[in-house]
């Protein structure tokens, strides 16, 4: 055919310069990207019964069972609200957060089922370890993205999934002395902006532990969750799953559940 | 038999009891699944387990609690009290479900026996004994919940105040002191409501009927040296008494003697600030002591329950890796002549730091108590007030150095220290976690000082304690 054989100039114009603008069109920075994956994700509300395995270095494992409450206020900021449900020892022990601007530490407080105190606790040891796990305090925080500079490194397969690798640095000086991490590295989905894995770094660029994600459920249209992730320490060779049991979207409580008061109820 | 053997064996006892029912508890899969195969092996019940299994695994199926087991070793004889060692049993059992969307219940038996005798009696509804019951609940309550209002019936525990050690705004519910290291709050019956307004919540708090400290009788040697007791009669009287405990004049259950508060706080009105504002009027769950000389030397002494206005607050903040508390409370006394108007004030700090070698996690709390007396009433020679031998810290240090090891093994050395008098109270303590259910704590309570110091009338009773509790 005449089209296959002698390729019209305008057509291969059209093609070349669409090829070199592809790139350009699609460009978007590493905070971009993280601005997108929180819009996309996230909802006004949410409760999530968790199982939590915490796996010491000879394969001992130690259960948590936890409820996970969050909301998001009107200015952007979030509330949330922990309770551990099991096991025995920790039954009723709560943790409740009401996140605060970036230059600003969160608030904070602890319930102590045995001492039937609300304690309000600094939250300047927010990189060390909650509750014996692998996972420090500031993992459980939302991303704070203005605390931070994202930078898009590359990009890179992950179980057969395109993905964004973006780099995450403290940008205040705040954040820089209060975190435990130097940098932490995101694989990013390119199709439905969900963080395949994370590789925290501590301030001497040396690889502290790696977050994965095996489980990933649409939710509704857009919004997708984690039903299963694992980190792992390296060093230490320990492990924290988090599975999933149950979740709501559309829980019954507003900004008044995460409160002191409640936090004290059973 | 030597104390220290005595220890060992009973140690060794508990032990054992402890890792029996460890082995049924949940946590530690690999361990407990290994243990209960090799009990249904050698229980000779190839096909399934035994019933003392089954049983343990339905008791930490359908009910959630505590056991624990106290043992303590006193190291010196006292003249009121043979008991020695003393033994304790606790079962506190915690129940707790839904009655509706927005209503729920909490169910909390406790049952107790010992071989001092600290446990007698079997029930009462308001516990007004000087003994404790084998059984009755430390809560007992329904719970309506909705948006921004709650509110509470039944027997309840209340918290108002920030302070780690010694709280002046919590007058609420009374204590029991019958062993005064291990005192715990007792429940009130009463109402609660709540509510949550913008940047402000109110709670609010009825209590029909008035229950007193429970006090250690005259045959138990947390009594203590009596003597201060006699130097403060001998003071108000002249002369040197042979005391008669008379009883208690308790208040009766009518309208006039209903007690109650109210605490209006906000953790934003200044933001990352606690405020709270309290208000309690009611009795003094331990009251003042009326001598009457009936016939020369012989003074009978009757415990009476004053009644307070009182005026609280309390703040709370953190500055970076510190929380910074303080509460005051203002005791206004409305029966005149029983007891002095004082303010009780406590500030103190709390830091946690972590990046000490060999150990997790290092948490200080050191805290400054005081008194000062407003307006000293003047009693005649009736009343012997309450701060000379039950409000002990008028200048001094409390506090506790917390060293976390490992998420399982810690050691605490808390401590007391009134300046006045350099009386002190001093508790090393290790504990230990054996799994997700146990719990072992070892120590040491010491008190010493002046005979007529508050701690130092109890330095006969320093000792040696075991302490294992198993939570299902």
């Amino acid at each position: 055919m005449k089209t296959t054989r002698h390729v019209r100039p305008l057509s291969l114009f059209i093609a070349m310069t669409a090829t070199c603008l592809a790139p350009f069109a699609q460009a978007q920075s590493g905070r971009e990207i993280m601005e997108q994956q929180k819009d996309r994700h996230q909802v006004d509300r949410e409760e999530t019964n968790v199982r939590m395995q915490i796996v010491n270095r000879s394969g001992k494992v130690k259960e948590r069972e936890l409820s996970i409450y969050s909301f998001q206020m009107p200015d952007g900021l979030s509330k949330g609200l922990i309770k551990f449900t099991g096991p025995a020892d920790i039954r009723n022990v709560g943790l409740l957060t009401w996140e605060q601007p970036k230059d600003k530490d969160d608030d904070q407080w602890l319930y102590i089922p045995a001492a039937r105190r609300v304690k309000r606790i600094a939250s300047g040891g927010k990189k060390n370890a909650f509750m014996g796990t692998d996972l420090a305090f500031e993992d459980l925080r939302p991303e704070n993205l203005d605390a931070h500079d994202y930078k898009l490194v590359k990009s890179e397969s992950v179980d057969g999934h395109d993905c964004h690798v973006i780099e995450a640095t403290p940008s205040t000086s705040k954040e820089t002395k209060e975190s435990g991490y130097g940098k932490r590295i995101f694989w990013v989905r390119k199709d439905i902006l969900v963080t395949l894995k994370t590789e925290f770094y501590d301030k001497k660029d040396r690889l502290i532990k790696v977050g994965t994600s095996n489980e990933i459920v649409s939710l509704s249209g857009q919004i997708y969750r984690i039903n299963r992730s694992e980190t792992v320490t390296v060093r230490r060779k320990t492990k924290t799953i988090m599975i999933t049991e149950s979740r709501n979207l559309e829980p019954d409580f507003d900004e008044t559940y995460f409160s002191q008061q409640n936090l004290s109820r059973r | 038999m030597n104390p220290y053997l005595r220890f060992l064996a009973l140690f060794s006892t508990l032990f054992a009891t402890s890792s029996i029912l460890a082995q049924n508890a949940q946590g530690d899969t690999d361990i407990s699944d290994d243990l209960d195969t090799a009990s249904d092996e050698s229980s000779g019940e190839e096909n399934g387990p035994s019933r003392l299994t089954q049983g343990v695994r339905w008791v930490e199926d359908k009910l959630d609690g505590e056991l624990s087991l106290d043992y303590f070793d006193y190291f010196r004889d006292s003249p009121l009290d043979s008991t020695d060692p003393f033994f304790g049993a606790n079962l506190t059992l915690d129940v707790s479900g839904s009655l509706t969307d927005t209503t729920s219940y909490v169910i909390k038996p406790r049952f107790q026996v010992d071989n001092g005798d600290r446990a007698s009696e079997g029930f009462d509804f308001i516990e007004t004994s000087r003994d404790r019951y084998y059984a009755n609940f430390d809560e007992l309550f329904v719970d309506y919940y909705a948006s921004n209002l709650r509110l509470t019936a039944g027997k309840q525990i209340y918290s108002w105040g920030v302070s780690d050690t010694y709280k002046p705004v919590e007058n609420l519910n009374p204590f029991d002191v019958v062993d005064l290291p291990t005192a715990r709050k007792m429940g009130v019956y009463s109402l609660g409501a709540s509510g949550i307004w913008d940047a402000f919540s109110l709670e609010s708090v009825l209590v029909p009927w008035f229950t007193p400290t429970r006090l250690p009788r005259q045959d138990n040697r947390w009594l203590g040296n009596t003597q201060s007791q006699s130097d403060a009669l001998r003071s108000l009287l002249g002369f040197d008494p042979a005391i008669d405990f008379a009883g208690r004049e308790l208040p009766s259950n009518s309208f006039e003697n209903v007690q109650g508060g109210a605490r209006l706080a906000s953790s934003s009105l200044v933001p990352g600030w606690d405020l709270g504002l309290t208000y309690i009027q009611g009795r003094d769950p331990i009251g003042v002591v009326r001598a009457a000389v009936t016939a020369p030397p012989v003074v009978g002494v009757t415990q009476v329950f004053q009644r307070y206005h009182e005026f609280g607050a309390t703040v709370s903040t953190t500055f970076g890796s510190v929380e910074v508390h303080a509460e005051a409370a203002y005791r206004d006394t409305i029966d005149n002549a029983l007891d002095d108007d004082f303010l009780e004030y406590v500030a103190g700090i709390n830091y946690t730091y972590y990046e000490l070698p060999g150990v997790e996690e290092l948490r200080l709390v050191a805290e400054y108590a005081g008194e000062g007396i407003v307006s000293k009433k003047d009693r005649g020679n009736a009343y012997v007030p309450t701060g000379q031998y039950i409000r002990p810290f008028k200048n001094s240090f409390i506090g506790s150095l917390e060293f976390r090891f490992t998420e399982e093994t810690q050691f605490v050395l808390a401590s007391a220290l009134n300046f006045n008098y350099q009386d002190f109270f001093l508790q090393p303590k290790i504990s230990h976690q054996f799994n997700s259910g146990i719990e072992l704590d070892i120590g040491l309570d010491f008190m010493d000082g002046n005979q007529n110091s508050f701690f130092g009338h109890w330095d006969r009773n320093n000792r040696l304690f075991v302490m294992t509790r198993y939570a299902f």
